[in-house]
């Protein structure tokens, strides 16, 4: 420090200044806390938040809930037309629970019913009962509105070949995709939209096929009115097509979108009614599956994307195993893979399935299945992935009765044994399954039962629980006809 | 004496004299003028000179003057005493001539024919500088000096010339002349009486010259505090308050009518603009001494109008030749500017008086300045140059925010009616939220009290109370650094203040609690400075606890009243100060500044009394006191704090220079320099310290509105900058050229530099702040209240929404606003949520997923609206994105009862389809639900078919208008002193839904709601106003038993300037 020249000292008793720890000290104060700055500082992130499982699939509202809803998109309500709606509700909490279903058809004045849900209890509410529309315009949707958690709503339609089944969906979405579709000849793809809210949603159709992209002009902008309804004759616009996947994009506002497949020909195949997937996932889950004479299945993985989607698609066999297969989905592509046709998938060994997205470039998968002679079962099965295993699945919907055949399959995709017990709701009881309470199930494995070997019932409302996350798909098979898929995760 | 020569008689009047008289004899005996006598007069009340006469100048004649009226008055006396001098030669006891000065002098009076002859006036101790070489005035009298003071002698301005004044000190008159005129003006006690001479010779005909081959040394003992004023007129009142009046009354007295109708109404204007300049420039005695010109003439009229008839008996030249020789325009004016930028001459002149004993170094074991040099002094010319530039800046900064609506953004919400404000102060009920039985703040009061003085106009108020703070700030620094003793410095701290963009940012980001704080920091600073007593913050009365903590206790309470956390304010800086003096090795002084801030901190409790029990009593949030703060994540990092950039100005690196020029005193001040930069880059660590740390969720979270506790650190770097200036001018020469006048050159740049994102800034008319607001956006809202009225529920980013609310945990906040976009009441949420936590208790149900009917539980709320923000102003605004959580966002859009609505991209509306008026008449069921509590009977309940009553509103609390018959429900936290009355009968009340009011109505009729305030809060009321009472008048008290206890006006100052009108006015008069 060069010394102050010709300058007088301080005054006489006056200590100086400390220059350097002052200097020293106020420097180490700013580096401590810009060493400390370093570290961004916590807090809960709000750009990515974690979605809720509700979100994913259809999940129940727990049972602290005020209130809780039900969206059960698309049935008709007109005699004699070919998916008459019946919704199905379950409580499994321990008190009565009141609801009030609201039906809202395409055209005319929505009407509402009051519903009691005993504890522990199903209730079937035939959507006829409270609206009965016209051939012309048959198409409802409903509302479900529960003062409370731990219910659970489905959605059965029966037509002229075959009953099929759909979890009504517990959340809307600005976005619905579909994998699997097709506009081929004789057959029949619907989108049925559902705005249950109060506002107007816009909504944009996008389509994936087997010939291309089409986006027609006339899906574009579609209003659904709010409260309302809009079903969409696909094949009005993307005519002739095999395969189609679709996204349902909404501008403004929130809906839930489901899908009604009516395979024609001769004989007719079936009718499918499957909710959308309200997200692209990378990980797909498929308890239930099956090769065999005369069964034709396939997994559909269709990315909306952008960008291009590595992904595996792996069986879970009961016996053996088989090698995984490595799929490149394109952007805004579709891939199927027919397992049936694969000789690494043995024939005639039920097996699971898992999609899993490797390169994080999310997707959609479907499974498909259709049953002809000499398959001992016919028809027409599609079932969208699970997204999320869950320590608690409730099956609203159910029977073992001579005409029904009802399997419960448990895939464990967690690195840890899983035990799982089936309960009945029954008539106010939890009734537990005989034969079916801790059973086990490894790691990466599955287990399926048949329900008719320990319990016979007709209305037959169903709880399975675990003590790790496993996915639950429950299989009906009513009399030499369709087979039907539904799962339904509850939030525990 | 030679026969030959005109008898000339010099005149010396006496007072007091000091041993400069000796040496003043000596040179008038020296003369080489043969015909020369010389006559002493001193005034009966002073010291008789006559021994010292006799020692000195043994001829001269001696006579004592019965009364002290002052110079002229006493000097008049020579023409009693003397015939047949032919020449008087008027002089101070504090002027020595050179030998042959008279003779010149008297040579030019006759060459010329002059009545009036001034020689070259130059330095006492250094006869190489002038003083004055005569001298102009401009029509007011102003005086204006033809030589720059201080200038070397060169010779330059040596030649004879016509001057229209002829400074005192030493003037030759000649005998006749000033006979006619009456001799000098005896009116004029002290200063002013040569201008009147001067004026009034020339009136009559005769010339005024100036001599410059005479020269005359002046030692101005007066004026530089060497000797008090003696005349009796004169005591007490400053030399600058003799001057104004004496030459306001020359002019008056100078001018013919006519003249004078024409003059008179510029002398006004030209005063009223100086009082207004020296206003704002903190120069509060010379509006005194402007304002107390006029009405000491009007009080001397009888007089003025005997001089005036006096003037007009010899005037021989009409005013137009008069004025001839007067400056131009306004030489106090001119003066002005000129003194302020020509270089000051008078350190190098050794016109430096004495260091006052306060501020000595005796006093405090330091220095004044190195080498007892003392600081720069800048003219007044740069400090106008500078504030007009400051003012030029700020006013084209706020162009288009001025007398335009501000935008409502963040705190910046629009002002209520004052008949408002003061009910809901007096009332005792508050609006916020679901309302409260809470004290009001007592911003409400102020607020409602200062609307009335502004007749209601509440818009002009809000503008000028929330752009009016940056040039308060900006006086407020400039006051705080006065006692460094540097114009210069001062204006340093101005410029850097105003560079730092604090204030800015708080505009843009409606942070109103900001922009107080920068307004009032200075001034707590400078509180907390001079409690310490250390230099320079020394000098004046001595510091007492009681009355600093008074004043900045009141100082404290009334930010507080806008910004809460305002009272922790005091207390950051005196720690900071004394962690600074600690550092700088003498912490016990700012101990008490210590003292003080507690003092004041309890002060500003009792003051806002009852307001501070709703902080302290149990339930209270801490976001009611300091706002709520965003999420963690969006934390101000380090550099950010540093800068201030708490919004769109500050970026690096342009906004690293206000430091870097705040820095110099540490590296290059020595003494109190070095120690007072310590303890403010003390105050400015403390105050970034907390501000960071509270943003890491490291303290508890008081740095919602950052500005508030970073408006101190601020106002410390502009004076820690200002502090460098002065070490540059006092310490730096001291040191041998080196990496110093690098640094110092460096800080220089950085100051210049800083000013510039400022100016950039302001080149948009508005400092960034947004034109369009949310309230804008949302201005369809208001009219909707025809269906009845009702909430607005506000969610979203605590930065987003455009009131204060409550926590909902990760930065997010809630609030209501009643009837459409939120006023000012709501800008102060009661700390205790009470009831309205219910709000927060649906929203969360919401966000859990626990319900898809949301719009039924706040429908018994009276809420019809909710407004999510994601940012805070309108999206073509482009204010940073301030996105809700997804799970908010998510939970609302899955709810069945909510219709959103289309609004501007930066906000999602949504209308709630069950909502029912917060006053409305509702069925049976929905009574029925009500009779159950909380949320689960809210959603059993149906209420949208409810029917508003009683919408006329009387004021925030009485409604009226026309009832059924049944139930009615009053959207409010419940209580009993809500009444409703139906035609003229009370109605029954009771809790519905937990937590709101219920009224069972017998009979449809009239009726009348309305809230009675309770007698504990009428007796809290009062006892507010005797605390404030009790307060301000010991305040007062204290503050004139100080002032008293100054000398006076009149006293030494620490630094005696020279004077301002240098000759004229008798500026310079060593007689005084």
């Amino acid at each position: 420090m060069t010394a102050p020249t010709g300058a007088a000292r301080s005054g006489s008793g006056a200590r100086p200044a400390r220059r350097l720890p002052a200097l020293l000290v106020l420097a180490g104060l700013v580096l401590a806390a810009a060493v400390a700055d370093r570290s961004a500082p916590g807090g809960p992130a709000h750009a990515a938040p974690a979605p809720a499982r509700q979100r994913l699939q259809p999940g129940a509202a727990p049972g602290s809930a005020l209130a809780s809803a039900w969206y059960c998109p698309l049935a008709t309500t007109a005699a004699g037309s070919a998916a008459r709606g019946l919704l199905v509700l379950a409580n499994s909490g321990d008190t009565e629970l009141g609801a009030n279903v609201t039906v809202m058809p395409v055209q005319g004045k929505a009407a509402s019913r009051a519903v009691r849900l005993p504890p522990r209890a199903q209730v079937a509410v035939g959507l006829a009962e409270i609206v009965t529309t016209t051939a012309d315009a048959p198409w409802v949707a409903a509302l479900v509105e529960i003062d409370g958690g731990q219910a659970a709503a489905e959605e059965a339609v029966f037509g002229p070949s075959g009953i099929t089944l759909t979890p009504c969906a517990s959340s809307a979405s600005d976005h619905w995709y579909f994998a699997e579709g097709s506009t081929g000849r004789d057959d029949t793809l619907l989108l049925g939209l559902f705005d249950p809210f109060p506002d107007d949603a816009i909504v944009d159709l996008s389509f994936t096929t087997d010939q291309g992209r089409a986006e027609p002009a006339d899906f574009k902008g579609l209003v659904v009115p709010g409260r309302g309804l809009l079903v969409v004759d696909v094949g009005q616009h993307v005519r002739r097509r095999d395969l189609v996947s679709t996204t349902v994009a909404a501008r403004s506002g929130r809906i839930v979108a489901s899908r009604l497949q009516v395979r024609g020909g001769a004989p007719a195949l079936g009718t499918t009614l499957d909710l959308g997937a309200p997200s692209a996932g990378t990980s797909w889950y498929f308890p239930d599956g099956a090769t065999g004479d005369g069964i034709v299945e396939r997994y559909q993985l269709y990315n909306p994307s952008d960008r291009e989607s590595q992904a595996q698609l792996s069986l879970v066999l009961d016996q053996g195993e088989a090698e995984p297969f490595h799929l490149t989905v394109p952007p805004q592509g579709t891939v199927g893979v027919v397992t049936s046709a694969e000789p690494r998938v043995p024939k005639g060994v039920p097996h699971g399935a898992v999609v899993a997205v490797t390169n994080g470039v999310p997707l959609v998968a479907e499974r498909v299945v259709t049953a002809t002679a000499p398959a001992p079962r016919h028809g027409l099965l599609d079932v969208l992935g699970a997204r999320a295993p869950a320590r608690r699945w409730l099956l609203a919907l159910g029977a073992t009765n001579p005409a029904t055949d009802e399997w419960v399959v448990v895939l464990n995709p967690g690195p840890d044994r899983a035990t799982f017990s089936v309960q009945a709701l029954a008539a106010g009881q939890l009734l537990a399954v005989e034969g079916l309470q801790g059973l086990q199930v490894g790691p990466g494995q599955r287990r399926a039962v048949r329900l008719g070997d320990h319990i016979r019932r007709d209305d037959l409302a169903l709880v399975v629980s675990s003590d790790r996350p496993v996915v639950v798909e429950r299989d009906l098979y009513t009399g030499g006809g369709s087979g039907m898929v539904a799962s339904i995760a509850e939030v525990g | 004496m030679s026969p030959q020569a005109p008898p000339v008689v010099a005149v010396v009047t006496v007072c007091d004299a000091g041993p400069w008289l000796e040496e003043a004899l000596a040179a008038l005996g020296e003369q080489d003028y043969p015909n020369m006598s010389v006559l002493v007069l001193y005034p009966a009340s002073t010291v008789d000179p006559t021994s010292r006469v006799d020692a000195v100048l043994p001829g001269a004649f001696v006579r004592r003057v019965d009364r002290n009226d002052g110079y002229a008055a006493t000097t008049n006396h020579v023409l009693e005493m003397i015939e047949g001098a032919s020449h008087f030669l008027l002089c101070h006891d504090d002027v020595a001539p050179d030998g042959g000065a008279v003779r010149l002098m008297v040579e030019e009076a006759f060459r010329s024919n002059a009545g009036v002859v001034c020689p070259k006036l130059v330095a006492w101790d250094a006869p190489d500088r002038l003083l004055q070489v005569g001298m102009t005035a401009d029509k007011s009298g102003a005086p204006s000096a033809l030589a720059e003071r201080g200038e070397l002698d060169q010779e330059q301005y040596d030649a004879v010339r016509d001057v229209f004044v002829a400074p005192g000190g030493c003037t030759l008159v000649r005998a006749d002349l000033l006979a006619a005129l009456g001799g000098l003006d005896g009116a004029m006690a002290h200063y002013g009486e040569d201008l009147d001479m001067s004026w009034r010779a020339q009136t009559a005909g005769a010339r005024v010259v100036v001599a410059p081959e005479a020269r005359v040394r002046h030692l101005e003992a007066a004026s530089r505090g060497l000797r008090p004023v003696g005349a009796a007129d004169a005591v007490g009142v400053s030399a600058e308050a003799l001057r104004r009046r004496h030459q306001l009354r020359t002019a008056l007295k100078g001018y013919g009518v006519w003249h004078l109708a024409r003059v008179l109404p510029q002398l006004l204007v030209l005063s009223g603009a100086e009082v207004v300049l020296a206003l704002f420039t903190g120069r509060l005695a010379t509006a005194r001494a402007v304002v107390g010109a006029w009405t000491w003439n009007l009080e001397h009229l009888g007089a003025l109008r005997a001089g005036r008839r006096q003037v007009r008996s010899h005037r021989a030249l009409p005013d137009s030749e008069v004025r001839r020789l007067q400056a131009r325009g306004s030489a106090r004016a001119s003066a002005f500017l000129r003194g302020q930028l020509g270089p000051d001459r008078a350190r190098t002149l050794g016109l430096r008086a004495r260091p006052a004993p306060e501020a000595s170094a005796a006093a405090d074991g330091e220095e004044v300045g190195m080498d007892g040099r003392e600081p720069v002094r800048a003219g007044p010319r740069l400090s106008a140059v500078v504030w007009g530039a400051v003012a030029l800046v700020l006013l084209a900064g706020s162009r288009h925010l001025l007398g335009s609506r501000l935008p409502a953004l963040g705190q910046l919400a629009a002002f209520p009616r004052p008949s408002t404000l003061l009910r809901l102060f007096a009332g005792g009920w508050r609006t916020t939220g679901l309302g409260a039985e809470a004290p009001a703040p007592l911003a409400f009061a102020l607020l409602g009290g200062a609307g009335t003085v502004f007749g209601g106009a509440m818009g002009l108020l809000q503008q000028v109370l929330v752009l009016g703070p940056i040039p308060v700030g900006a006086i407020g620094i400039y006051r705080l650094a006065r006692p460094l003793r540097s114009p210069r410095a001062r204006l340093v701290a101005v410029v850097v203040y105003l560079s730092i963009p604090l204030p800015y940012n708080a505009l843009a980001r409606g942070h109103w609690g900001g922009l107080l704080l920068y307004a009032a920091a200075p001034w707590m600073l400078a509180r907390l400075l001079r409690v310490t007593g250390t230099p320079p913050y020394d000098g004046g009365p001595p510091p007492s606890l009681v009355y600093d903590a008074l004043g900045l206790g009141v100082l404290v309470t009334l930010a507080a009243a806008f910004a809460p956390v305002a009272a922790l304010v005091p207390l950051l800086v005196a720690a900071g100060l004394v962690g600074g003096a600690a550092l700088a090795g003498r912490p016990r002084p700012a101990a008490r500044a210590v003292a003080v801030a507690v003092g004041a901190g309890g002060l500003a409790a009792v003051l806002s009394f009852p307001w501070t029990l709703d902080f302290v009593l149990p339930g209270a949030h801490l976001s009611s006191l300091a706002g709520v703060q965003g999420p963690l994540r969006d934390a101000l990092r380090l550099g950010a704090v540093l800068r201030f950039q708490t919004g769109p100005l500050g970026a690096a690196p342009l906004g690293w220079a206000p430091l870097v020029a705040a820095v110099l005193p540490l590296l290059v001040g020595r003494a109190w320099r070095l120690r007072r930069a310590v303890e403010l880059w003390g105050v400015a660590a403390v105050c970034w310290g907390v501000v960071w740390a509270a943003g890491r969720g490291w303290l508890p979270p008081v740095g919602a509105v950052p500005e508030v506790l970073l408006a101190p650190a601020a106002a410390a770097l502009a004076l820690a900058a200002a502090l460098g200036l002065v070490a540059f001018e006092v310490d730096l020469p001291g040191y041998r050229f080196g990496w110093r006048q690098v640094v110092s050159l460096a800080a220089a740049g950085a100051a210049c530099l800083a000013a510039l994102p400022v100016l950039q800034a302001g080149a948009g008319g508005r400092w960034k702040a947004p034109v369009h607001d949310l309230a804008g956006v949302l201005d369809w809202m208001p009219d909707k209240r025809r269906d009845g009225d009702f909430r607005v529920l506000w969610l979203g980013d605590a930065r987003a929404i455009p009131l204060a609310g409550w926590s909902l945990g990760a930065g997010m906040a809630y609030a209501t606003s009643v009837g459409g976009p939120p006023d000012l009441a709501a800008q102060w949420p009661h700390a205790d949520p009470g009831s309205t936590s219910l709000l927060a208790d649906a929203v969360g149900v919401a966000v859990s997923g626990r319900t898809t009917r949301l719009g039924h539980l706040l429908a018994p709320m009276g809420v019809r609206y909710v407004v999510m923000p994601s940012r805070a102003a309108p999206a073509r605004e482009q204010t940073p994105l301030l996105a809700p959580p997804a799970p908010l966002t998510d939970a609302l859009l899955d709810q069945v009862d909510l219709r959103q609505l289309d609004s501007d991209g930066a906000l999602t509306v949504y209308e709630n389809v069950a909502w029912a008026p917060t006053r409305a008449a509702i069925d049976a069921a929905a009574a029925a639900a009500g009779t159950r509590g909380g949320l689960v009977a809210a959603q059993g309940a149906e209420l949208s078919g409810a029917t508003p009553v009683l919408g006329r509103g009387r004021g925030p609390t009485t409604f009226a208008g026309q009832v059924p018959a049944g139930t009615v429900e009053v959207a409010e936290a419940a209580s009993d002193r809500w009444s409703l009355r139906v035609n003229g009968r009370p109605a029954p009340r009771r809790t519905a839904f937990g937590w709101a009011n219920s009224f069972a109505v017998g009979q449809p009729g009239r009726a009348t709601l309305s809230y009675r305030s309770s007698p504990t809060r009428r007796g809290a009321l009062v006892l507010e106003a005797i605390f404030w009472s009790l307060a301000l008048h010991r305040l007062f008290t204290l503050w004139r038993s100080r002032r008293a206890a100054l000398p006076g006006p009149t006293r030494t100052p620490v630094l005696p300037p020279p004077p301002p009108a240098p000759v004229g006015a008798g500026a310079a008069s060593g007689w005084r």
